[in-house]
């Protein structure tokens, strides 16, 4: 289970960063009072638009940033006090992170288990069941920097969940993938689900997160504006689906920050 | 434990599994440097030679018949021609010559140059030559040294007769044991002047690169961060990265000492002793002392690496940094005489100091203690800044 309560998250902004976001403010409040539970064993969705606060909260969750305000814990370890405790639980993915390009996926997949203080047999059997699943198997030997955006992204799943983690937080997984490697990735959450793995993913694309999620959470300007079920959300906005729902959110916040 | 391992083990495997950067690190720097030595030393042999071998172009006006004799080697080994009607100062066409390089050289002897020898006056003989154009001063040169030696002593003697009479005193005439010296320490002269500045430059340089990439690189390219998500410590990765660089500087360090021992006699020709013989001892302290300055070095390299968000940023706080270093190194090149306490405690001033006393067997072994505790202290307090810098998610996360 996953806790945020009250999160907040600000940055400095250095007169670069200003002048590209035609602000005079120092700081930029990124997450803004948050607070929502995950329960174990569903997929839950962050969804909202670019520069909503998603990367942001899950980055906070994964241990990588702190938070400024507020606190998260992890199965009950703190992001902050118990850092190494929750990466231990935890398989993180985003697109930014990237593989050193002048290694073999194969050498990169044996790195990181090694740094997860896995076994060699250990690492070898996840090797055997995830890069069959995800096929990596034929160009495991390549040189990162010579496959396909598709082919990393594989790579980068496989080794985000070497660990076979209880928790899985991906950001925005299908984002640059075509259309047959997202579905390999949705597939793969879902089974994951049936395992009875906990996973967070963020996402603005409406058709995933409907298709995928248990709950969802909309957040917009760093708040979280709505946080339920596909039913639950429908219902209250009285949309027909999750784009409709989510205009209606967007609508009723903007009206409400203006006034 | 094995995660500082693991890092460890793969930015080795970055260096070595690339025969690039094989090449790069450890090979090209070598072949540059004998390439270059060589080069140095093969023009000026060549220039020597040539200046020496050069037949000078040459014109002497009344040259006196008595003194022939005396220029036969000078006339033999140059084109002279001896006239008798030129002036005591050469013409426009002559001085033309001369300034283009043409004529070497132009001697005018008064006409009646030989009476006025004999007669006790001292006639003016007039040379007139280009001194930016080496040829021409080399010719006057050997016509000087002829001129001035032999047939001044032979006019001399048949002026006075008997010239033991000028001779007051002399100097070491029969002393042959007038040098005293210590022969290790005289040859290691030279080295001690060339090596410390060389070890500590490449120290440094041999790490900058390596080490910017491994953690300005590593982070602008988002490979850092991954490191970052795993239960590894941040400080077992900064160990990780910084011992294997220490590693690789001492490496690619001691490929390019040991190039330059060997291609050094081979290029230098005469001018570098080569009966250097170093005892077990020295070679221990010179590696003590290379291997914590190649530690400082890496933790300095570090410390502006993990500031940078990116590559570029990085080189550009420490280009400043290695033109220090090279000035350090510099001012030991020409320092002499004695050397305070406090200045081996300096960082690398004090261990290019050390290094370069090692050479003439003057490094004492509290002056080498010093210097060794004081690099380990100033590289473990750069250390913590780093790691410290590691658990700060601004810098690591360019957030």
């Amino acid at each position: 289970m996953i806790q945020i309560q009250h999160l907040s998250k600000v940055f400095k902004l250095n007169k670069k960063q200003q002048k590209e976001l035609k602000t005079k403010e120092t700081t930029k409040k990124a997450v803004d009072n948050l607070s929502l539970t995950v329960n174990d064993g569903e997929i839950f969705g962050l969804l909202g638009t670019n520069g909503a606060g998603k990367t942001t909260t899950l980055r906070c969750m994964a241990t990588l940033l702190k938070p400024t305000e507020g606190q998260i814990t992890v199965n009950g370890a703190d992001t902050v006090k118990d850092s190494e405790k929750v990466r231990r639980t935890i398989g993180f993915l985003t697109n930014e992170i990237k593989m050193d390009p002048q290694f073999s996926a194969d050498y990169m997949f044996s790195f990181f288990g090694r740094l997860r203080e896995m076994t060699e047999e250990q690492i070898s059997r996840r090797r055997e069941e995830l890069f069959e699943y995800f096929g990596i198997t034929e160009f495991k030997d390549k040189k990162i920097e010579e496959l396909s955006s598709g082919m990393k992204q594989k790579v980068s799943i496989a080794v985000s969940l070497i660990h076979d983690p209880e928790i899985v937080i991906f950001d925005e997984p299908t984002t640059g993938l075509d259309i047959i490697t997202a579905k390999a990735v949705i597939d793969y959450l879902q089974k994951l689900k049936t395992e009875g793995k906990t996973i967070v993913i963020s996402t603005h694309i409406m058709s995933e997160a409907q298709k995928l999620c248990d709950r969802i959470a909309i957040i917009i300007d760093g708040r979280l504006v709505a946080c339920g079920t596909l039913d639950m959300l429908l219902e209250e906005t009285k949309a027909g689906d999750l784009e409709e729902a989510f205009f209606e959110y967007y609508k009723k916040h903007s009206q409400e920050a203006a006034g | 434990m094995s995660g500082f391992k693991a890092v460890y083990c793969k930015e080795m495997k970055r260096v070595f599994k690339e025969p690039k950067m094989i090449f790069s690190i450890f090979l090209l720097p070598v072949i540059l440097m004998i390439g270059i030595y060589s080069l140095v030393g093969f023009m000026t042999n060549n220039m020597i030679n040539d200046i020496q071998e050069h037949r000078g172009t040459v014109m002497i006006n009344h040259m006196p018949d008595a003194l022939e004799a005396d220029f036969a080697d000078f006339i033999e080994s140059n084109d002279v021609q001896l006239i008798n009607d030129g002036s005591s100062i050469p013409d426009d066409s002559l001085t033309q010559q001369i300034r283009t390089g043409e004529l070497d050289l132009y001697v005018s002897f008064p006409e009646d140059f030989m009476t006025q020898t004999e007669n006790g006056s001292s006639p003016d003989i007039h040379t007139f030559y280009n001194p930016s154009e080496e040829y021409s001063s080399a010719v006057r040169e050997n016509f000087l040294s002829i001129l001035n030696s032999t047939v001044y002593n032979k006019l001399l003697a048949e002026r006075l007769g008997d010239l033991s009479v000028l001779n007051v005193f002399t100097v070491d005439a029969n002393n042959s044991a007038s040098e005293i010296y210590d022969e290790q320490r005289a040859s290691g002269q030279m080295l001690s002047m060339l090596i410390p500045y060389i070890i500590v430059v490449l120290l440094f340089s041999g790490t900058m690169s390596l080490g910017v990439d491994t953690i300005a690189g590593e982070k602008e390219r988002g490979t850092m961060a991954s490191l970052l998500l795993t239960p590894v410590s941040r400080m077992s990765i900064m160990m990780g990265k910084l011992l294997s660089l220490t590693t690789l500087s001492m490496l690619s360090s001691c490929i390019y000492i040991i190039a330059l021992v060997v291609a050094m006699p081979i290029t230098m020709q005469g001018m570098i002793d080569s009966n250097i013989s170093m005892t077990p001892l020295q070679i221990v302290m010179i590696a003590v002392m290379m291997l914590v300055l190649a530690a400082f070095f890496v933790a300095v390299i570090s410390l502006l690496a993990v500031f940078a968000k990116s590559v570029k940023e990085a080189s550009s706080y420490v280009s400043p940094i290695y033109i220090l270093v090279i000035v350090a190194g510099l001012l030991t090149m020409f320092s002499m005489g004695d050397h305070k306490t406090w200045e081996y405690a300096v960082p690398v001033y004090g261990s290019a100091l050390g290094i370069g006393q090692i050479f003439t067997n003057e490094l004492t072994v509290v002056n080498f203690l010093i210097n060794v505790i004081s690099t380990i202290v100033f590289t473990a307090a750069i250390s913590k800044l780093v790691a410290s810098a590691f658990n700060s998610e601004k810098l690591m996360f360019n957030a």
